[in-house]
């Protein structure tokens, strides 16, 4: 057997980001028998371990399924939404339903207006849209054998018709409309028995969870002796990586000196410290930075997951490793990390943002294969963009589309392919060439100020019309075909950087500025309390920001004392736990609360004063108008009450106290237990999503977030002072013309008098 | 200490020089910058409006480095721009052309660098005075090399050179006479020999009358500078004059030159200009003589003084004077290429000598009259300044300091003009008919970069030469002669070695209106860009996706059609009748007539004739073929005497008599005499050069060529389709254009 492990540790698992995992000798735990994989989309035998017969009920909003703000509208006489159901499995599926509310429009004919339901290609459910009964609530039971582990695919398709004669396809009335939040998908389910393997990691810890993944996280001392900031920093490494596996789901964490029944446990710890979690042999076996993982001890549908190494090094270069895992491999219990090889320059696991100036070809931006759409107002190629969390909202270039398509021939003259950003309309091409045409490198400017730091989306969408649509003329489509091809090319070009804070908008898209080094080099966190809901409460936050950047913020630094550097500040804590110190410059004041500050509406100042186009023209040269000077301040009316958070989790963000153009920002409740929950909801995109201004309330009973603007503005620094100097000068054209000509003039000036010099000789 | 003093002790120090650096150093840095379009389109708007503004003060001498540098700053810009933007491979084709076009941008972009480097400021040298005691002058001899040129041109440059101011016991005039070698005295063919041998006869017994020198060699090896060397060889005095056949020397020339090497020891040439008093064939058949600056005038009234600055002034062949002590270093004129001249100056400023030039126009020379003799000389120019850029390139020469070495390099590279010509010229058809992907852009980005960079290069050249060179011009003489040198600098590339001296015809009449045999490669690119109109007004109807390209390219060719219109117009060879051009003048004057003293004016005047105004009451007591008596006043100085005169036509103008008349000279010396009233004052060049040296700007120069383009363009087809005038067949030779001698 040694042997045997010996051979296999000279096998190299590289992944794209050289991360170099050499597979260990095989420890003894992997001699222990260990549960058979549950067959997909069943539940899995009934076991002596009661997790397995206790079946429970989880429900999945039709909301969490499709953008925050997206309604789901059905038009013309044939149209089709399509989403997909995400399934684990982990879940043994006993049944399902989709409880559907939606609304159709009372011009509809009852007799021909259908609506039917398909899952995976397979129609379980069909409803008559009746004109008298607009408003529609149905239970449709789901088949589980049509379920599959994974992405179902749910269509809603609609036949509408206002008459039984000729009829306008596009006519207004003909209308649906499914109605997200209300509609949802309810199963009960039990969880299958796990198998234990590195590579099923992504499907154990799994986004396709209809709840929040919970799990819990043992560190040897930590229910005696409390949590170190070591210990804190791995597990603020392992909730990331977690939170990167999950993509956008949210999480629920708790840590302890004990393992948890009935959740993922994640153990981390040094060799020798292990003796209560693992067997003598099993710690035998860790010889450097391993990660092993089998099944949770007397609970054979979850796993225990050791994090561990002969020293703290290597026990956080195993919890780094275990970070960067994105690809199914190892294909074993357990793997040894021999070394971890960075990059030379910043690296993402997913989101990375485009570099400025560059081209990017379609295919570099997910379009792996050339897109060809068919039909009549049947969808677009969308392409998502990560943009810089520092991009200027007022920069005023533009992104270049190259694009390389074809389209049928006999389209109608108002054919047009539509561009988007962020469902927002930027530009049209016409595609009215009867004969059809191919077009390569037909370029298209879209300006950056439509784009968002952080996620973008991009919408390239034909609306192709057949040239014969009169009534009760025969319409054939086949002509109506889109190609788009993925060599066409994104063009960045040089980006005005500069980030207005504080800002939660920002944060909430990019977790910006925490995230302007990818690797948190920049990032200070201080949790202010050593309680373990606090620590839960900030490793989770650091999850959701790591799901937001797509990177591990590996080398920030996380403390329980005040961190007095130049990076920027995240505060967690409990709000008598939060020193005075780190709030002086805060624009509201938490120790005090019932001292607040309420902004009131006044006449805005004109951003600009030209009134003719002399005037306009210098204004222009001046500078785009919000970048002249700071934006004007919100008037706020302070009043003193008396008041409490009660369940409230307050969050203000701020210039650093420490460190000027240094950001700042404080998580905070009444109590520990509020300030967890609070960062639980956090994650929720409801709150996340709509977070914006410098100062945010939420709570959960009954829902509700607040957010405001309070304090002076300020810009972010930017290290790299060429690029300082870049953005000043994008950011102010006069000042960088002023500088350019007056270099010119004195340069011309020593020139001159080097000539006259060699003229008088000559002379 | 005074600022003028920090500056001072700031430059002994060196510091000035390092903030120099440091200055282009912060200039390069704003190129790379990575700035947005908007700041890029401000830069190009203030950088425009500051040369605006600041042409207003050309006459400040302050304003103009910083013009140049506004100027240069913007282009640099567009450079970078151009190199790091708009270079994109979308398939092999394209790109090689696209590279190819770029290739041709940067020729243009090297020209017009080194062009503002070396025109920075142009020294205005003057002449220096000679000593009272002329016993202290240096002794000159007069170097004239002829080869086959006309006895009648030679006599009239001789007697001129005897007439020049100057102790006659220190000037000995030469002719160098390569056209009566023994060689060609003993050829083969016995008419050539004969005629060999009569020439040799005619020009001894000429140089005998008038007191000049005749030498002559066994063989004619290495051309112009092997006569030159054995006209040398013959001599003896310290300087060397060497003035070409048609160039007839003012008076005050060796009075102007000489003093410069009395001051500076380690002078070995001072330059002066080649002023012609006949237009080139270009000027003639586009009716711009005496409107517009000739062609040369760029070089001689802007680019030589640029080069004297930088101690690179050139020797070109004729009107210069030569220490033959430095000569006599490198073996005499240096005959490696067939430019012997600027080989010469360029050996001789590798081994530290300094050379002078003086803007003082002090021959009269004659330019070819036809196109063939056109080409032929600029075929020869273009061969040979190739040839020293591969066999002696400047940049690698051992002894040149740097800024000769930029100067030597930009007047041999500007040589390769012909391939971004034609490249610009073929370049709208790649895309127009091709679809090649050739200038990768789009309308902002053009807008921001590429439009101040073309608007500040239009008004660079204008500020450097707008008085002595209208805008398109160069490009309309460029691409006359791009055609033909094309192939012949390829031919230097392939064999740099081969060319040989082809000396250009001089004096030649046409007698006849005439297409030149020349303009056939002119009808293909006129096609051509033609062509591309159509194809870019259909693909505009037809294919909107590429409308900002279509455009751009269609404007372009829309510009070579007008350029080629020009060269249409000029290539259609006029009528000349005159083998000595007239000046216009106005000098009062009286005819003689027995005892009777008629006054007069002189209207024009030339080595032949007179054009003389008279008082119409007058008319009856002059008759055609009347030999009678001219007596015109003092002129620049020069008291004329008395000249006879033939009277050769009576005609009317503006109710003024005017008379026609031929000079007929009884004697040598009044012949000397005539030549030395008629061209021996350098004023009255200068005059002449004066009343033709005006500015009309970029678009009165356009409106001006493109009337002259359209309308001799149109003359031009007409005589082709029409055949209003029969070609004559014999004209059908490259290079002859039908000159019939007189």
């Amino acid at each position: 057997m040694r042997n045997r492990g010996q051979n296999r540790s000279r096998i190299r698992w590289e992944t794209a980001l050289a991360l170099g995992i050499a597979l260990a000798p095989l420890p003894a735990i992997a001699q222990q028998p260990s549960g058979a994989p549950a067959a997909p989309g069943v539940a899995a035998p009934a076991a002596a371990d009661r997790s397995l017969v206790n079946a429970s009920t989880v429900r999945l909003p039709l909301r969490q399924l499709i953008g925050p703000k997206e309604p789901i509208y059905l038009m013309n006489a044939q149209s089709t939404y399509t989403l997909f159901m995400p399934l684990s499995a982990r879940y043994g599926v006993r049944s399902c339903k989709l409880h559907l509310n939606f609304t159709n429009s009372i011009a509809l004919l009852s007799e021909r207006s259908t609506l039917r339901v398909v899952l995976n290609d397979k129609v379980i459910a069909q409803f008559f849209l009746t004109r008298n009964e607009p408003d529609h609530t149905v239970d449709i039971e789901i088949p589980v054998k049509y379920l599959e582990i994974g992405p179902n695919q749910f269509q809603f398709v609609v036949s509408q018709h206002y008459t039984l004669e000729c009829e306008d396809p596009a006519a207004p009335e003909l209308w649906t409309q499914i109605l997200p939040d209300e509609s949802y998908f309810e199963a009960v389910i039990t969880w299958n028995r796990i198998y234990p393997k590195l590579s099923l990691l992504q499907d154990l810890i799994d986004r396709k969870l209809w709840e929040p993944y919970r799990y819990h996280v043992c560190f040897p001392n930590g229910a005696s002796g409390g949590i170190s900031p070591t210990q804190l920093s791995w597990g603020s490494i392992v909730a990331q990586g977690v939170g990167l596996n999950l993509e956008y789901r949210p999480l629920t964490v708790t840590t302890g000196g004990a393992l948890l029944a009935g959740v993922d446990n994640i153990v981390v710890g040094q060799q020798n410290e292990l003796t209560q979690y693992l067997t003598a042999t099993e710690i035998g076996a860790i010889n450097g930075s391993f990660i092993a993982i089998k099944a949770l001890p007397g609970d054979p549908t979850h796993f225990l997951l050791v994090i561990s190494g002969r020293s703290e090094e290597e026990v956080g270069q195993a919890a780094y490793a275990f970070s960067l895992i994105n690809f199914p491999l190892p294909d074993s219990q357990y793997a040894q990390v021999d070394r971890i090889n960075f990059p030379q320059k910043d690296f993402w696991v997913r989101n990375a943002p485009v570099k400025d100036p560059g081209v990017y070809s379609f295919r570099q931006l997910g379009l792996e294969k050339n897109a060809s759409i068919h039909g009549w107002n049947t969808g677009s190629v969308q392409l998502q963009t990560y943009m810089p969390g520092d991009l200027s909202q007022d920069d005023p270039s533009n992104i270049e589309l190259r694009l390389h398509f074809a389209y049928g021939a006999a389209f109608r003259q108002d054919s047009v392919l539509n561009m988007f950003v962020n469902r927002e309309f930027q530009y049209a091409i016409r595609m009215d060439d009867l004969r059809g045409a191919v077009a390569y490198g037909y370029k298209v400017y879209l300006p950056v100020k439509a784009f968002q730091p952080g996620r973008n989306l991009v919408e390239i969408s034909p609306t192709m019309v057949p040239i014969v649509t009169n009534h009760c003329e025969m319409v054939q489509n086949e002509n109506l075909w889109f190609t788009l091809y993925r060599d066409s090319d994104f063009v960045v070009p040089g980006l005005q950087k500069k980030a207005r804070l504080p800002s939660f908008t920002l944060f909430s898209q990019t977790a910006f500025p925490f995230t302007s080094a990818p690797d948190g080099t920049g990032l200070a966190v201080f949790v202010a309390a050593k309680d373990n809901p606090t620590i839960c409460a900030t490793w989770m936050l650091l999850a959701k920001m790591a799901q937001i950047s797509g990177s591990v913020l590996f080398r920030a630094e996380l403390n329980f004392t005040v961190p007095k550097s130049k990076k920027d500040l995240l505060i967690v804590g409990p709000l008598d736990s939060i020193p005075p110190e780190v709030l002086t410059t805060a624009p509201v004041n938490l120790q005090q609360l019932g001292r607040l500050r309420y902004v009131v509406q006044v006449s805005p100042s004109p951003e600009a004063t030209a009134i003719g186009p002399v005037q306009e023209v210098l204004e222009r040269l001046r500078g785009v108008p919000s970048e002249r000077s700071e934006r004007e301040q919100p008037a706020t009316v302070e009043m003193a009450t008396t008041a409490d958070l009660l369940d409230d989790t307050v969050a203000v963000a701020y210039e650093s106290p420490f460190a000027r153009a240094r950001g700042a920002m404080v998580i905070t409740a009444r109590d520990t237990a509020t300030l967890y929950n609070g960062i639980v909801n956090l994650q929720d995109r409801r709150y996340w999503d709509n977070l914006n201004g410098n100062l945010a309330v939420w709570n959960t009973t009954p829902r509700s977030l607040a957010t405001a603007r309070l304090g002076p503005e300020f810009i972010y620094k930017v290290d790299n002072p060429i690029k300082r100097t870049q953005n000043s000068f994008n950011g102010n054209p006069i000042v960088f013309v002023a500088v350019v000509f007056l270099t010119i003039g004195l340069l011309a000036f020593v020139m001159r008098y080097l000539l006259r010099k060699r003229e008088i000789k000559e002379e | 200490m005074t600022f003028q003093e920090r500056i001072e002790s700031l430059d002994q120090k060196g510091g000035l020089r390092a903030l120099a650096i440091g200055l282009i150093v912060a200039v390069m840095i704003f190129f790379a910058a990575n700035i947005t379009t908007s700041t890029q389109l401000a830069v190009g708007v203030v950088g425009i409006a500051s040369l605006i503004v600041l042409k207003f003060f050309k006459k400040n001498e302050n304003t103009r480095v910083v013009f140049l540098s506004i100027g240069a700053f913007l282009s640099l810009d567009y450079l970078f721009w151009r190199t790091f933007t708009t270079l994109t491979y979308y398939d092999l084709v394209s790109f090689t052309c696209a590279i190819l076009l770029y290739l041709a941008e940067m020729y243009g972009f090297i020209i017009y660098g080194l062009s503002i480097f070396v025109n920075i400021d142009p020294l205005d040298r003057k002449p220096a005075p000679l000593p009272a005691d002329e016993a202290e002058w240096p002794t000159v001899d007069v170097l004239i090399p002829t080869y086959n040129e006309e006895k009648e041109i030679l006599e009239i440059t001789l007697l001129a050179a005897l007439a020049i101011e100057y102790p006659k016991e220190k000037l000995k005039v030469y002719l160098c006479d390569d056209g009566g070698t023994d060689q060609r005295c003993n050829a083969s063919d016995p008419i050539k020999a004969a005629l060999a041998r009569d020439r040799r006869r005619a020009l001894k017994d000429l140089c005998e009358k008038a007191g000049a020198h005749y030498c002559t060699r066994a063989r004619n090896i290495h051309a112009k500078a092997g006569n030159l060397n054995n006209g040398m060889e013959h001599s003896s005095g310290e300087l060397v004059l060497i003035l070409d056949a048609d160039h007839i020397p003012t008076v005050d020339f060796l009075r102007n030159t000489v003093g410069w090497f009395l001051k500076d020891p380690k002078m070995f040439l001072v330059q002066t200009p080649h002023f012609f008093t006949n237009p080139d064939p270009i000027e003639k058949n586009l009716k711009t003589w005496r409107k517009m600056p000739s062609e040369n005038e760029m070089f001689y009234k802007v680019i030589q003084k640029g080069l004297d600055f930088w101690n690179a002034a050139f020797f070109c062949g004729s009107a210069a004077v030569m220490r033959r002590s430095c000569l006599e270093k490198v073996g005499g004129i240096v005959g490696e290429t067939i430019t012997e001249d600027a080989e010469t100056a360029l050996t001789l400023h590798s081994l530290g000598f300094n050379s002078a030039y003086i803007d003082r126009p002090m021959v009269s020379g004659l330019s070819p009259e036809t196109l063939g003799g056109f080409i032929t000389q600029r075929i020869r120019w273009a061969q040979g300044m190739v040839q020293i850029f591969l066999l002696k390139n400047p940049m690698l020469v051992r002894g040149l300091s740097f800024p000769q070495r930029l100067c030597y390099f930009s007047s041999s590279f500007f040589w390769f003009f012909p391939f971004a010509r034609l490249t610009f010229s073929l370049a709208p058809a790649a895309f127009l008919f091709f679809s090649l992907k050739i200038y990768d852009s789009n309308f902002i980005d053009f807008l921001a970069f590429a439009m101040p960079h073309l608007i500040s290069a239009f008004m660079v050249q204008a500020y450097l030469f707008g008085s002595v060179r209208w805008s398109f011009v160069s490009e309309l003489y460029e691409l006359m002669q791009s055609v033909y040198t094309f192939p012949a600098i390829v031919k230097v590339f392939l064999n740099p070695r081969a060319p040989s001296f082809n000396v250009t015809a001089k004096g030649e009449i046409l007698n006849r209106d005439f297409i030149s045999p020349l303009a056939k490669p002119f009808y293909v690119l006129l096609v051509v860009n033609l062509l591309c109109i159509f194809a870019g007004t259909y693909r505009t109807l037809f294919d909107p996706v590429h409308e900002f390209a279509i455009g751009i390219t269609m404007f372009w060719a829309l510009f070579n059609i007008f350029i080629l219109f020009a060269c249409l117009g000029a290539l259609l060879e006029r009528r000349q009748m005159r083998s000595t051009a007239r000046m216009a003048a106005k000098i009062p004057g009286r005819l003689i007539l027995g005892d009777r003293k008629i006054p007069v004016d002189i209207m024009d005047i030339s080595n032949g004739g007179a054009a003389l105004a008279i008082d119409e009451a007058y008319e009856s007591q002059l008759l055609p073929d009347q030999l009678i008596q001219l007596e015109p006043d003092k002129d620049f100085d020069i008291e004329p005497g008395i000249f006879h005169i033939e009277i050769r036509n009576l005609r009317y103008r503006d109710r003024t008599l005017m008379v026609g008349c031929s000079f007929k000279h009884q004697s040598l010396e009044e012949m000397k005499r005539k030549i030395t009233f008629v061209n021996g004052s350098s004023r009255r060049w200068m005059e002449f050069q004066f009343k033709r040296e005006k500015a009309i700007g970029v678009w009165g120069s356009f409106v001006y060529l493109l009337g002259a383009g359209v309308r001799f363009s149109i003359e031009h087809l007409g005589v082709g389709l029409l055949g209003t005038i029969r070609r004559d067949r014999e004209s059908r030779t490259f290079g002859s254009g039908a000159p019939v001698k007189p």
